[in-house]
């Protein structure tokens, strides 16, 4: 295992002149893949220049590893060569799918939890894992939704695609508070059924909570329930590399930065309490 | 994968139509649970790409205010589901969308307004490459000058506009009011291009519209100065190319001589 990265933030247009500039305590940043799937320009000249100065992962959301439809090697040759020209510390995506029949439609859908949709999953992560070179972390996602059909939990799901594809895994702390909420399951559960050796990276991020059910939309501070809950994994994790993913009201760098010491923190606190 | 597949086909059917038979396959007690629950998915999917489409045409969204332009969105998200893995490329038929729909397409402004934004944001992360400097074109051997082709830079475009589609943008920008629409009897010529990192364009005279259509279908410099002819005197063609190229040249419009060996 590779010593963790560290403490990192999603990497946002509105940043990039701050970045540069002010060279924030910012251990790495995480770049939306898609956002860097364009031919040339300002995206790309930016990524290029932070990441002389940090380590980058790539993140995606188009992958659509659960699909019914076939992978898209179009999109896989794109992002291999993306990876080629960033060498970042991973690539991630999501458990879910964005579309089928051809049509993609930029949302991150659950999957049933079946073997059926395992079995599926697993393989394409290992075809992925296969063209790629590299192995795939997997995120889980916030859902409204469950399925009659599912047999297993989350978790179970999760971590058996994990296990039969020998990927790792991207645990969303504020999704599992999320989808815990919406769904009514514990979510320290969720935490102790994900084997230990393969979580990579966390994602902490708010919501909005709208009373009988809450919306993932990753725009504003990290409430106190997912601190308590990343200080929780932390225990159980270890020293893994943890983001904030901001995708919408994007404050100034400072603020982010700021929130990312409230990570630092708590993280030490909680390592320190695991070493006790 | 049988099950997957019915399961999300199902699901997709329903955010894009609304169509209830994923419903059997959902959890949860009740109908209203249930669709209150699926909405997010549907709600989500058109708000998010509306607010795409808000981003890339930002201009046309001044124009025509939220409502409208909401309602435009909408049309073109049930017209237009997307393709495309990188939601960058979804609202690349918008100006079509308005030119074929009958109560946009009365407007004509509104279609080339969007042509234009478009453009402009394809050359914004059009591919890189370094232009043509002058003293390479001054390098070039006077024998090879007939047969002279060039490869243009990958962001530039020309596109001839039948509205004043352009100054309706650049009002908006100036967060000024906008010009009322106008349609010319002939239209007008725009080379749109990117320098640095940002995108640029300009209008065009008649005879460099003609000569930079013919650069971009692979004419030769002769073949440019023999043309001109309908513009200039025959005698003064030469001078007149060799401007337009010196000026198309600084604005880093061509990324390569294409020497005939």
């Amino acid at each position: 295992m590779t010593a963790a990265l560290g403490f990192g933030l999603g990497l946002r247009t509105d940043h990039y002149e701050a970045i540069l500039e002010s060279h924030p305590r910012v251990d790495w940043f995480e770049a939306l893949s898609e956002n860097y799937l364009v031919p040339g320009g300002k995206p790309l000249y930016y990524l290029d220049r932070i990441r002389a100065d940090y380590p980058i992962v790539l993140h995606g959301v188009s992958l659509s590893i659960g699909s019914a439809d076939p992978l898209d090697r179009d999109y896989l040759k794109a992002l291999k060569q993306l990876a080629q020209r960033v060498e970042p510390a991973w690539v991630s995506d999501h458990l879910c799918w964005t579309g089928v029949a051809g049509k993609n439609l930029h949302d991150l859908f659950p999957i049933p939890y079946t073997e059926e949709a395992v079995e599926h999953v697993a393989a394409r992560v290992r075809e992925v894992q296969d063209f790629l070179g590299r192995r795939i972390l997997l995120e889980n996602v916030s859902s409204y939704v469950t399925f009659r059909g599912s047999e297993m939990s989350e978790w179970d799901f999760l971590s058996e695609i994990a296990r039969r594809a020998d990927c790792q895994v991207l645990l969303d702390v504020n999704n599992i508070y999320v989808s815990a909420f919406n769904h009514g399951f514990d979510a320290l559960e969720f935490l102790n059924g994900i084997p230990v050796e393969r979580v990579r990276q966390i994602h902490l991020a708010g919501h909005s909570n709208c009373g009988t059910h809450i919306i993932d939309t990753h725009d504003a501070e990290i409430i106190n329930a997912v601190w308590d809950l990343y200080a929780t994994a932390v225990r159980r994790f270890g020293n893994v590399a943890t983001m904030i993913e901001r995708d919408d009201h994007i404050p100034p760098l400072a603020d982010l930065v700021a929130e990312l010491g409230r990570a630092r923190e708590i993280a030490a606190h909680s390592l320190q309490a695991k070493a006790a | 994968m049988k099950q997957l597949a019915t399961t999300e086909a199902h699901f997709q059917d329903y955010v894009l139509t609304g169509n209830p038979a994923i419903d059997g396959e959902i959890d949860g007690d009740g109908a209203e649970f249930r669709n209150a629950r699926l909405a997010i998915y549907r709600d989500a999917y058109r708000l998010r790409l509306i607010e795409v489409l808000g981003n890339d045409y930002d201009v046309l969204h001044a124009y025509l205010g939220d409502d409208s332009f909401d309602a435009l969105a909408a049309e073109y998200v049930a017209a237009h589901p997307s393709t495309f893995r990188n939601v960058r490329w979804f609202g690349g038929r918008m100006a079509d969308f308005l030119d074929a729909t009958p109560r946009y397409a009365n407007h004509p402004e509104l279609g080339e307004l969007a042509r234009f934004e478009w453009s402009l944001g394809m050359a914004f992360d059009s591919p890189d490459e370094d232009p043509v400097q002058f003293a390479e074109v001054a390098g070039v051997p006077p024998e090879a000058w007939a047969d002279l082709r060039f490869r243009p830079h990958p962001s530039l475009r020309r596109m001839g506009l039948h509205t004043n589609a352009v100054a309706i943008w650049k009002a908006i920008g100036d967060e000024a009011d906008p010009p009322a629409a106008e349609t010319f009897t002939a239209p007008v010529a725009w080379a749109i291009w990117r320098k640095q990192h940002s995108p640029f364009f300009r209008s065009l005279e008649e005879d460099e519209a003609w000569a930079l259509g013919a650069l971009l279908a692979q004419a030769s410099f002769g073949e440019i100065c023999a043309g001109l002819c309908e513009w200039v005197a025959e005698d003064a063609a030469p001078a007149r190319a060799a401007g337009l190229l010196r000026g198309w040249v600084e604005e880093g419009w061509i990324a390569e001589l294409l020497i005939a060996a």
